[in-house]
């Protein structure tokens, strides 16, 4: 009795198990239903893909902006500033160096995506659509870690900031 | 006699050889160049690129009310009003940024975005 409660048990939980796991991983399983649906819409498919390649290009350009101007005309300055005041903030001169190697690491990334973007973009998914759901898997990695490094440029933006108003509160108020 | 004819028949020879040089030169540069130009992936960051849309990228200045001709200046003294509009004008910047609604969200590869 104690042997069947157990294995009941057991098969409940592996089911779970599965059931969780397919949940998580939904978007990244081939299926017919998929592979059907990739070769009847493949080219409304290929024309969705396009759009989000020429929006994602356009955010590039925006936030790799706005990374030069916060570098250029912030950050360095700041810290030529300070040493020209003959004062020092080794935390502040480090963040510069994070911030320039997590910006070059977004640059980096985001041309890793786009080369497996275009791979995408040049399969014919009429005839070859489980190589494209391959593909578009990869690329969905890609732009995840595109994602983060954004974040993590971000971050360490917030960090700066905060280390500023911290330099900042040192000084008296007039 | 017959060297003048001789010499212009050469003379032309190697102005052919040297004209196809040329372009060949040309053409081979020119695809290591664009080779390169692929290969490194300089193409997905050019914004002089006609897909690109740099101009509305140029236009973020206005879009995020920053001065556009803000440069803190990395001379002059350090005081605590100095900071303050250095904090002022950084945000506006920072605030850009957070207005791209979550850049590169996963949701627009899904397979319910592309319809499959």
């Amino acid at each position: 009795m104690t042997g069947k409660k157990f294995l009941i048990f057991g098969a409940v939980v592996l089911a779970l198990g599965f059931s969780f796991q397919n949940l998580t991983f939904a978007d990244t399983e081939i299926n017919s239903e998929k592979l059907e649906n990739i070769e009847m819409d493949c080219q409304s498919i290929k024309q969705t893909l396009k759009r989000v390649q020429n929006i994602d290009k356009n955010t590039r350009i925006s936030i790799g902006r706005s990374y030069q101007t916060i570098l250029t005309d912030f950050i360095t300055p700041l810290n030529i500033r300070i040493v020209k005041n003959n004062q020092s903030n080794s935390e502040l001169a480090t963040l510069q160096g994070r911030f320039v190697e997590a910006r070059e690491a977004f640059n980096r990334d985001y041309i890793t995506y786009s080369q497996e973007f275009e791979e995408l973009l040049n399969i014919d998914c009429k005839n070859e659509p489980e190589n494209f759901y391959n593909h578009l898997v990869k690329t969905r990695e890609k732009r995840a870690t595109v994602a983060a490094s954004a974040k993590k440029v971000r971050e360490i933006i917030t960090e700066h900031q905060n280390e500023v108003e911290k330099y900042k509160n040192t000084f008296e108020v007039k | 006699m017959n060297e003048e004819p001789e010499k212009k028949r050469t003379g032309g020879r190697n102005l052919i050889i040297l004209g196809i040089a040329s372009i060949l030169i040309a053409g081979i540069t020119s695809a290591v160049s664009l080779y390169l130009y692929h290969k490194t992936g300089d193409i997905y960051l050019d914004c002089s690129l006609p897909g690109a849309d740099c101009p509305s990228a140029r236009a973020s200045s206005e879009d995020n009310k920053r001065d556009e001709n803000f440069t803190f200046s990395d001379s002059g003294n350090i005081d605590r009003e100095t900071l303050e509009k250095y904090l002022e004008e950084l945000k506006n910047t920072v605030n850009y940024i957070d207005k791209l609604d979550e850049p590169f969200t996963s949701n627009s590869l899904s397979d319910e975005a592309l319809g499959i």
